[in-house]
């Protein structure tokens, strides 16, 4: 009887194990398809960002002390993600918890920042209604920050939960996936401030 | 194996009267349907007995049954 009992169990730790790996799998997979939108929505820009109608272009518009702040905010909010999964993997709950309460922080400026930005092109007249420049470049830029918002609602539900019920196996997986995740829309937006902010300063 | 759940068709449901809400300019509906949308993936998410565990043992034993069941057949 033990020995069955003992075999249903590796059973059990083996098909947990499987289906941890399956899921990591299933998010890349969903990350790639989150690439591909990314990359349509690049290419869309790349074909409009002439198309400004008689209106500002990029150079006139961009501000590149607040975008390179926000670039940095990013980065540094990536790095402590790392940190809050080193933490996490050690089994350090407080610590853990302290990373993912400074990554939130320094995505809530990021976001922040952003929409200052945004608020201040539409005050000035310069919204998505103005060209088609600018249409495709709110696309763009809102919907990595549309990323960035859910992103921030999923670390808060997940600080909830390490807090409530500890850094459990399933807590570990989700923490993963999030800063996967994370790191992906870091990614995205370094090819934002190149090709949008970078690009559109030098007029290329 | 994955547990039944009625989150597919909750969430989908939602979904659909965001498009519809958007599309027709109820804010209000549209508002009220995305806080259902995450909370109703929030609850999903959290949430962590979705699956169980069907074993090599339990397969080998409803075989053995069906085969019984055939053979008296």
């Amino acid at each position: 009887m033990s020995a069955v009992k003992t075999a249903e169990q590796i059973n059990q730790r083996t098909a947990e194990h499987e289906s941890d790996n399956k899921t990591v799998f299933g998010f890349w997979v969903y990350l790639m398809t989150d690439c591909v939108l990314f990359a349509c929505l690049f290419a869309t820009y790349a074909v409009l960002h002439t198309n400004t109608v008689g209106g500002p272009d990029g150079s006139e518009l961009f501000s590149m002390p607040a975008v390179l702040a926000e670039t940095l905010i990013l980065l540094t909010s990536s790095f402590t993600c790392g940190l809050a999964m080193l933490a996490a993997h050690r089994a350090q709950k407080t610590q853990a918890l302290f990373w993912l309460g400074v990554t939130a922080a320094l995505g809530l400026v990021f976001l922040a920042l952003e929409l200052v930005e945004f608020r201040h092109l539409v005050a000035e007249g310069n919204s998505w209604r103005r060209s088609g420049f600018l249409s495709s470049f709110f696309t763009l830029v809102g919907t990595h920050g549309l990323h960035i918002t859910f992103g921030l609602i999923w670390m808060f539900v997940m600080m909830i939960r390490v807090v409530r019920a500890g850094l459990t196996r399933s807590a570990l997986r989700r923490l993963t996936l999030l800063s996967m995740f994370w790191h992906f829309l870091d990614i995205i937006w370094i090819f934002i401030f190149t090709i949008v902010y970078l690009m559109g300063e030098l007029q290329v | 194996m994955p547990k039944n759940t009625p989150f597919a068709p909750i969430i989908g449901a939602l979904a659909f009267v965001i498009g519809f809400a958007v599309i027709w300019h109820i804010w209000w509906l549209a508002v009220v349907g995305t806080i259902g949308l995450v909370v109703a993936v929030i609850i999903r998410a959290t949430s962590d007995e979705t699956e169980y565990v069907l074993t090599a043992i339990e397969v080998a034993k409803i075989e053995s049954n069906i085969a019984a069941r055939s053979q008296l057949a």
